[in-house]
């Protein structure tokens, strides 16, 4: 399951997310895949759901995007972005 | 004689023998930031028994060129008492906050702010026992005035700026990145608003901007609000040139510089938003300059273009 930080102070502007992290007081911005990821990033996701996502909108193939969002997700988890539990 | 405004709220602190030590109202935060030729100076004081506080004749003056504001709606109440049960001594570590759909709640050992997010109505409390009355004041007028550049599409700033024939040039960056001395490179031709905090604010579609009225405790003369035709981020090096940077970056950047409410969600997401509209209305970048004479005239140049 994925927790979103409640603290963060949420924008999308033109397809990009600004991320203010109040506990930190940092400034996040993401990519175009990154935007992708956090927004079909629900707290039921699953790994191969969001990486269906990336292929859909970046044509890419199923390892990469698996990769890609392994890596996107482990990198919101070691910022305090997200909470990752085993539920 | 009492030259600024922690000396003043010395004398009065000293002179009142009412409880309610110090009380006054500033008005109309709204009604400066909707209207381009006001001032953060215009601000209205009503000050109770001023007769006693022995102030001299040329701040009583500055008081009053600050008291020309007069609107009914949107006011700002700042009152000066006593905190029951509060200590002067120990940390400041008790800060508490509260924020729903309406208000935002601060609270500290020192000051209570409570501002109704959408009317922008404002009360604030400051301990009048504490040692450092005038430091709080500031903060908390600091505080109000930059809730209120939020909620009016801006945000204060931590930046100089210059103007000239009603175009203004920002400049922004951390401590010691070179605020003040491009500002003094620039003036003249150019005259300064503030070398060090400023307040944008938008109407009628426009960015304005307007020096914050204190600096160092003191009571400024401030120009008009003047309009934006360029910000900069600042970048001391070994040449004088613009440099081009993605949105995101510059994004980051201003954000780095502003005055954020981290306490409210509400308006961290709606400086998020201002900032965004400013970048994609105001032409910017990043402004790299040698501390130099020599490269007046370059930045001179660069800014023009924007004139």
């Amino acid at each position: 399951m994925y927790t979103k930080n409640d603290n963060l102070a949420i924008r999308e502007i033109e397809n990009e997310i600004f991320i203010f992290d109040r506990d930190k007081s940092q400034f996040h911005t993401f990519n175009a895949t990154g935007t992708c990821i956090w927004k079909n990033l629900k707290s039921n996701a699953t790994i191969n759901e969001l990486s269906e996502s990336l292929m859909n909108d970046f044509e890419i193939d199923k390892i990469q995007a698996i990769q890609d969002t392994k890596e996107f997700l482990s990198s919101l988890e070691s910022k305090g972005l997200i909470r990752i539990t085993n539920e | 004689m009492a030259t600024n405004i922690a000396t003043f709220f010395a004398y009065y602190i000293n002179l009142s023998k009412e409880k309610n030590i110090f009380y006054y109202n500033i008005f109309y935060f709204k009604h400066i930031l909707q209207n381009m030729n006001i001032t953060f100076a215009e601000i209205d004081f009503e000050i109770k028994n001023i007769e006693k506080c022995g102030i001299s004749d040329n701040f009583l003056y500055k008081l009053n060129s600050i008291s020309k504001i007069l609107h009914k709606d949107n006011p700002v109440k700042i009152i000066f008492t006593d905190f029951p049960n509060i200590s002067n001594s120990g940390r400041n570590n008790h800060n508490t906050y509260f924020e729903n759909s309406e208000y935002l709640i601060f609270k500290d050992i020192n000051i209570s702010i409570k501002t109704n997010l959408h009317s922008g109505n404002t009360i604030a409390y400051i301990n009048s026992k504490s040692k450092y009355v005038d430091v709080l004041f500031i903060r908390v007028i600091n505080a109000v005035i930059c809730i209120r550049a939020v909620q009016l599409g801006g945000f204060g700033i931590h930046s100089s700026a210059v103007y000239k024939n009603s175009n203004a040039h920002v400049f922004f960056g951390h401590s010691g990145i070179g605020k003040s001395t491009i500002a003094t490179l620039l003036c003249p031709p150019y005259k300064l608003i503030n070398d060090d905090f400023n307040i944008i604010y938008k109407t009628n579609n426009t960015f304005k901007i307007a020096s914050s009225p204190f600096k160092l405790g003191k009571l400024l003369p401030m120009p008009s609000a003047q309009d934006i035709k360029s910000i900069w981020a600042l970048k001391q090096g070994n040449s004088t040139k613009k440099i081009s940077i993605p949105r995101q970056e510059m994004l980051s950047l201003l954000m780095g510089s502003s005055y954020n409410v981290i306490n409210s969600k509400y308006l961290t997401m709606r400086l998020i938003d201002n900032i965004a509209n400013l970048y994609s209305v105001i032409p910017n970048g990043i402004l790299g300059f040698e501390n130099n004479q020599g490269s007046a005239s370059i930045i001179n140049s660069i800014i023009g273009e924007y004139e």
